[in-house]
């Protein structure tokens, strides 16, 4: 077992950074998520680990050892890739053991620690199959296999549960958890759904244009997004830029001035006054009420009206999107209630659960020129 | 197999357009070989009757027939393994190449099939003579002491037939080798293996299809060639295919003649069915 540490790591395709000064670092035995949207340099960071790429600058560590020199066949890495790559014209068993006779392991000890290997993802009794014949599933079960049975100090994984469909894709995400804490093994893993990495990681990389925007564990960058780009990354449908105003309030609120409009929302946070910021709070923290209707409390602060535009069903509650007057665009808020379109509704924005959050600087990674 | 299905409207479709091609290609296979084997076969005597085997057989009795038949397996042969051994790199660094510089090499790989054999053959018999660039450079590297025979023999005839079929081994391997996923190269690197091994246990395997299609083509072609080993050759080395032709057009002797081309088309098929059984034993896992 091993640590990674990306130290400042840079990639260059022609005119075109796919990684700009990279860095961070996974933990021994920890899990950690590298997540972005398509085209943000992911893949490419894996490449440059794993050693299938040359970075143009920056260093790669694994285990506290510089691997700039070594050559991908001498990492002990295990990858396993989106597409499976599974060697089509071998048994799952020599799939498997591959990684084992180039390590010239004695037979003997190669067919147990297949065996072991094929136990441990639980596949079933499929040795002698080839990959073409094995459902989607199973064959990403031999390649978690394959590049588990090495024994590997790093375990590489990019985006191995997108072939799937939803449901097996949820029931892997619990097999890769089992299968990570059974081993131990150090694995950074790449994929652009937030979900994924909420729910498998220790630790939370968020990449932007070839940049990490930010790295925290789940629960922080959940709470407490580092930036207006993680935060829309990790889920909150509003955010609108704003500017504090002038004096801290006596409730521990700070008044937020919403940039083009006459919207003053009141937040629980401090910040030196005239600081731009950008405002954000998840559809499900905004409360909605019917217009006109005089709630159980007073409306207090940050009630803002608007009427219903358009709604959408998603089993557990209706996600409505409400035209603000006050704000420069619609709000996206949540709630068991039905509310038709058109009709006129009030809305809550508790001061607790706004977030203030730092507004991106313009990216240097990806499409941007050397 | 299922392309007919895939459009949608069965297989009717596409039947319907292949038939006349089909159809001529049946019948330009099935009434020349029929006319070969009633020549061929043709009684020596008067008294005989039709299937007599005496002239196909006799080939084998006559020196000079001998010689040409084992001439053109072991021509054949040689040309197919060059073509393999010298072939395979080139389409491995094309495979490699970034597309742009890709399409340039293509072309210089197809380009000898825009110009005829016998202009070809002209060529190399100028280059490879007693004053040629071949044997200048050989002279001049300090390799020999004076001209050697590189033509009117069995060097001409390899050399000519190695360049005329090498694109077609080329063009084989390329189609296969640049659909390998690149990830399956990563893959086994990440397990251990290194480039050398890569290449033997996976690159190999993956393009065993195209390595026998080349084989299968390069290796029938070398059989059936006449102009290259026509002029490179010259009259004392035969192959099969220039006897065949000194018997048709200079001994007007067609029965001869016509037993050569049996001969010939039974080693077709030969080479065809050794080919199909290893094919199927090599590919059995491709599925
Ligand atoms: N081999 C290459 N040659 C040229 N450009 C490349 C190459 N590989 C990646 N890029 C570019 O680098 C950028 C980052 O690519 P990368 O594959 O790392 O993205 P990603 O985050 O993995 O995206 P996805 O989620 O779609 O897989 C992209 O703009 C891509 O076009
Ligand atoms: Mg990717």
């Amino acid at each position: 077992m091993s640590d990674v540490e990306v130290s400042r790591v840079s990639k260059r395709y022609d005119d075109l950074w796919a990684v700009k000064g990279v860095s961070f670092t996974a933990p021994v035995g920890s899990f950690t998520s590298l997540l972005g949207p398509s085209g943000c340099g992911k893949t490419t960071t894996l490449r440059l680990i794993a050693g299938f790429a040359a970075l143009d600058e920056g260093e790669v560590r694994i285990g506290g050892r510089p691997v700039d020199a070594l050559p991908p066949w001498r990492r002990n890495l295990g990858v396993v890739f989106q597409n499976y790559a599974l060697f089509p014209f071998m048994t799952v068993f020599d799939n498997v053991a591959f990684g084992l006779r180039r390590r010239k392991v004695p037979r003997g000890e190669t067919a147990e620690r297949v065996a072991e290997a094929i136990d441990l993802v639980g596949l079933p009794d499929l040795a002698q199959r080839y990959p073409r014949q094995l459902s989607g599933g199973q064959q990403q079960r031999v390649a978690l296999a394959r590049a588990l049975v090495i024994r590997p100090d790093v375990l590489l994984l990019d985006e191995p549960l997108s072939n799937l469909d939803a449901k097996l894709r949820a029931e892997m995400r619990f097999e890769l958890k089992r299968i990570q804490r059974e081993t131990g093994v150090t694995s950074i893993f790449v994929t652009h759904d937030q979900e994924e990495a909420l729910t498998l990681s220790d630790q939370i990389v968020v990449m932007n244009l070839g940049t990490v925007a930010g790295a925290a564990p789940p629960k922080a960058i959940w709470e407490q997004p580092a930036s207006a780009y993680v935060a829309d990354f990790l889920g909150v449908e509003n955010l609108f830029p704003g500017t504090v105003g002038d004096a801290a309030r006596d409730d521990g609120t700070v008044a937020v001035s919403v940039d083009d409009s006459a919207a003053v929302l009141h937040v629980a946070a401090t910040r030196p006054p005239g600081s731009a910021v950008v405002l954000g709070i998840r559809s499900e923290e905004v409360a909605v009420r019917r217009g006109g209707d005089m709630g159980e409390m007073d409306d207090g602060p940050n009630a803002l009206d608007g009427t219903v535009r358009e709604f959408t069903y998603i089993g557990s509650a209706i996600v409505y999107q409400v035209d603000c007057p006050a704000l420069p665009g619609p709000l996206i808020a949540t709630a068991q209630r039905e509310f038709p379109v058109g009709d006129s509704v009030r809305l809550h924005l508790p001061p607790g659960a706004i977030k203030l959050l730092r507004p991106d600087a313009p990216a240097g990674g990806s499409g941007t020129r050397p | 197999m299922t392309a007919g299905r895939a459009w949608g409207g069965g297989a009717r479709f596409p039947a319907s357009l292949a038939t006349p091609v089909l159809l001529a290609f049946a019948v330009f296979i099935v009434v020349p070989c029929a006319l070969l084997l009633v020549k061929g076969l043709e009684p020596t005597s008067a008294a005989g009757d039709w299937p007599d085997f005496t002239n196909v057989l006799g080939l084998f009795d006559s020196k000079i027939g001998q010689q040409a038949l084992n001439r053109t397996i072991r021509v054949s042969l040689i040309v197919t393994v060059i073509c393999l051994v010298a072939g395979y790199p080139v389409a491995l660094f094309i495979a490699r190449c970034a597309p742009r510089w890709r399409g340039l090499l293509l072309a210089v790989v197809i380009f000898p099939f825009l110009i005829s054999a016998v202009v070809r053959a002209f060529g190399w018999t100028v280059l490879l003579g007693d004053s040629g660039l071949a044997n200048k450079g050989l002279i001049a590297l300090g390799l020999i002491d004076r001209p050697i025979a590189l033509v009117q023999n069995e060097i001409g005839i390899i050399v000519g037939e190695t360049h005329l079929l090498m694109p077609y081994m080329i063009l084989s391997l390329l189609a296969v080798l640049q659909r390998i996923d690149p990830n399956l190269r990563h893959a086994a690197e990440s397990l251990g293996a290194s480039p050398v091994s890569v290449f033997w246990r996976i690159v190999i395997p993956l393009t065993l299809p195209g390595l026998l299609t080349g084989t299968l083509l390069v290796f029938s072609l070398a059989m059936t060639a006449f102009a290259t080993p026509f002029l490179l050759g010259g009259g004392r080395t035969p192959i099969l295919t220039t006897l065949l032709y000194d018997y048709a057009f200079t001994l007007f002797d067609w029965r001869l003649a016509a037993s050569i081309g049996i001969v010939l088309l039974i080693l077709g098929i030969l080479f065809v069915t050794i080919h199909r059984f290893v094919s199927s034993r090599g590919m059995r896992s491709y599925g």
